[in-house]
């Protein structure tokens, strides 16, 4: 049975990807379970230099998901090089760094210090948690195609992958990440969102505005992966609520080449693990002997 | 993966001590780590998506290879865990978290500081504690008379109690209670506290003003209980800190309150 898949020149042992911010640099989920039986594993977003985060409250539940504001705290870039990835190369899988700039000049020297450090950096140009940056070149036009045709001009040896914002339109944007040369898009970032306390009417979060994840933005994150799927040749991740093989399924077949499960490994550290083992089963169960006879296999 | 760090139970008893707290005894269905004192679970609440997360518990207790929990009503969560029947299934994560560190070998004596569902935390604590013949005093502070009904599987010598209405022991907080007696600590006690914030800060400034040494356990809301989501976070004198990783046990003066 073959579940290997392509991102552009990777090869990934099997489609399944834990997302950025949901599996820390890898120190914890290796306790639980052998990396190598990922696909690939996604680094916390790392900026230039460290950043301390929001301050608490940082968590909310709401119906069927979570609103975060962690603010991407993160080591930044020095001791990511020097302590996080060296852990992480321990284990036989690829690993995709998140960046985050608050300038292009700042996502430049984040790409050219982890150029073939990683064999893929995930631009992330669409956080809803840091006033700065993300959100601004994650819905500005020429920006974003400025931004990502410098980064990939930058990169020698790693893959570039563009993780677009949902508050963007999804056609416009991945053609825009595609013409400028992104080796692959991953989509969906968390959806902004807010909540409020109705004893002291105030918002939940410092902030305002979070970022919404989990089953409840599932049927949105599918609708903008078909968007793009239907847009652009490149490979397309899909990323929103996905929880289960089932989940997962649901992507791969309206045509995402690969996966990231995010909020899933929250509620359980071994669930990407029982993604892939229940994309076997659903294999095996329907005669399926390629992934490849799965992706984009949408019947219109 | 002997040890799944995630794994299903079956529930042997699901009580309600007092209305709104009850004793849940789960036996595991597949392998596990052994939990330490301190240390907490991530339970399932509901096999649908809503609510999405686990909710965290510490181990009330230890034995026969059952974990047991005490719990209160505080949400949706925990009503619904309150729902649930005797040979239901649960999923469960963990164990997660610091355990409390042993005393050391200066320690004379030790000091458990705690009221309402604190005990939960140290109980555990405690009985290890007191099978090495280790002395220790409990001051133990409720809002009534009833409530102390949690206390009956504990099993300590020397227990001080405090009850807000007068209705048993001390009339006052559980920080009256240690006002009233902090002339007997001596540098060589050792302090365990778990509660709400406001009694975890005065004991640590107390701790602190008498140079005595105190392992505080926290709580904060929690998505994954592993460390992961950096949800969790206190200030710290060294930044932010994980409660679910680096603690959620503390030492005193290192939180920032
Ligand atoms: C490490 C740790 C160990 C814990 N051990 C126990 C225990 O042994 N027994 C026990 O009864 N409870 C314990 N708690 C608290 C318990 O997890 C919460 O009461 C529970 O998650 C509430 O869920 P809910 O859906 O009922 O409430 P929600 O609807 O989520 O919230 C209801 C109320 O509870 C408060 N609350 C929610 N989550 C927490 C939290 N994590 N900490 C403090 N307050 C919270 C909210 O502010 C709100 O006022 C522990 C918490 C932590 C972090
Ligand atoms: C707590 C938390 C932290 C996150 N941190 C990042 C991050 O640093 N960089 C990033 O690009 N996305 C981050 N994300 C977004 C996820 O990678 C993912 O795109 C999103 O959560 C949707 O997937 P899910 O529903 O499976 O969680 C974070 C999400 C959560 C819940
Ligand atoms: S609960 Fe996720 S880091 Fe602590």
């Amino acid at each position: 049975m073959n579940l290997s898949v392509m991102i552009g020149p990777l090869k990934l042992r099997n489609p399944v990807i834990t997302a950025s911010g949901t599996s820390g640099y890898g120190e914890e989920l290796s306790q639980y379970f052998d990396l190598s039986l990922l696909g690939a594993i996604t680094m916390k977003g790392i900026s230039l230099k460290p950043m301390e985060g929001n301050p608490p409250p940082r968590l909310w539940e709401t119906p069927c998901g979570l609103l975060n504001s962690i603010g991407l705290q993160n080591v930044g870039l020095e001791r990511f090089l020097r302590e996080k990835l060296p852990f992480v190369r321990r284990f036989a899988l690829p690993v995709i760094a998140n960046i985050l700039g608050n300038s292009l000049d700042e996502y430049m020297e984040l790409a050219e210090s982890l150029d073939g450090e990683v064999e893929a950096i995930e631009l992330n140009i669409s956080c809803p948690n840091v006033k700065k940056g993300g959100i601004f070149f994650g819905t500005d036009r020429s920006a974003v195609a400025e931004l990502v045709s410098a980064v990939k001009k930058t990169l020698k040896k790693s893959l570039l992958i563009t993780k677009l914002s949902p508050q963007a339109d999804i056609k416009e944007f991945s053609k825009i990440a595609e013409d400028s040369g992104s080796d692959a898009i991953s989509l969906i970032n968390t959806i902004a969102g807010m909540a409020v306390d109705i004893e002291t009417r105030r918002p939940v979060f410092k902030n305002i505005i979070a970022g919404l994840s989990g089953p409840a933005i599932k049927p949105i994150a599918l609708r903008m992966v078909w968007e793009a799927v239907s847009t652009v040749k490149i490979p397309v991740i899909g990323i929103g609520g996905i929880m289960t093989a089932e989940d997962a399924l649901e992507f791969l077949i309206t045509g995402a080449t690969a996966i990231e499960a995010g909020t899933a490994n929250f509620i359980d550290p071994l669930s990407s693990i029982k993604i892939i083992d229940g994309i076997k089963q659903y294999m095996n169960r329907n005669g399926i002997s390629d992934i490849r006879q799965i992706i984009g296999s949408i019947r219109l | 993966m002997n040890l799944s760090i995630s794994f299903k139970a079956e529930i042997v008893e699901n009580t309600a001590i007092t209305p709104d707290i009850f004793k849940l005894t789960l036996r595991p269905l597949d392998s596990f780590s052994e939990p330490l004192p301190g240390q907490f679970f991530m339970l399932s609440v509901s096999e649908s998506h809503d609510p999405l997360l686990k909710r965290p518990f510490s181990i009330f207790n230890f034995k026969d290879r059952e974990l047991q929990f005490l719990y209160r009503i505080r949400g949706r969560g925990t009503r619904l865990l309150s729902e649930k029947k005797q040979g239901q299934r649960i999923s469960l994560t963990g164990p997660f978290g610091k355990s409390y560190p042993q005393p050391d070998k200066s320690t004379q004596e030790v000091w458990i500081v705690t009221g309402g569902l604190g005990i939960a935390s140290l109980n555990f604590m405690i009985n290890r504690l007191t099978g090495e013949g280790q002395r220790l005093k409990v001051l133990y502070g409720a809002r009534t008379g009833p409530e102390l009904r949690i206390l009956e599987d504990i099993r300590v010598k020397e227990i001080l109690i405090a009850t807000e209405d007068g209705t048993e022991g001390f009339t006052g907080t559980v920080l009256d209670l240690f006002n009233s007696y902090s002339m007997n600590l001596q540098p060589s006690s050792l302090i365990y506290a778990c509660g709400p914030q406001a009694v975890l800060s005065f004991i640590d400034q107390k701790a602190q003003e008498r140079g005595i040494k105190a392992y505080l356990s926290l709580e904060e809301r929690m998505a994954c209980g592993f460390g992961v989501c950096l949800g969790c976070v206190i200030k710290t004198k060294e930044g932010y800190k994980r409660v679910c990783k680096e603690g959620p046990v503390f030492r005193e003066g290192e939180v920032i309150w």
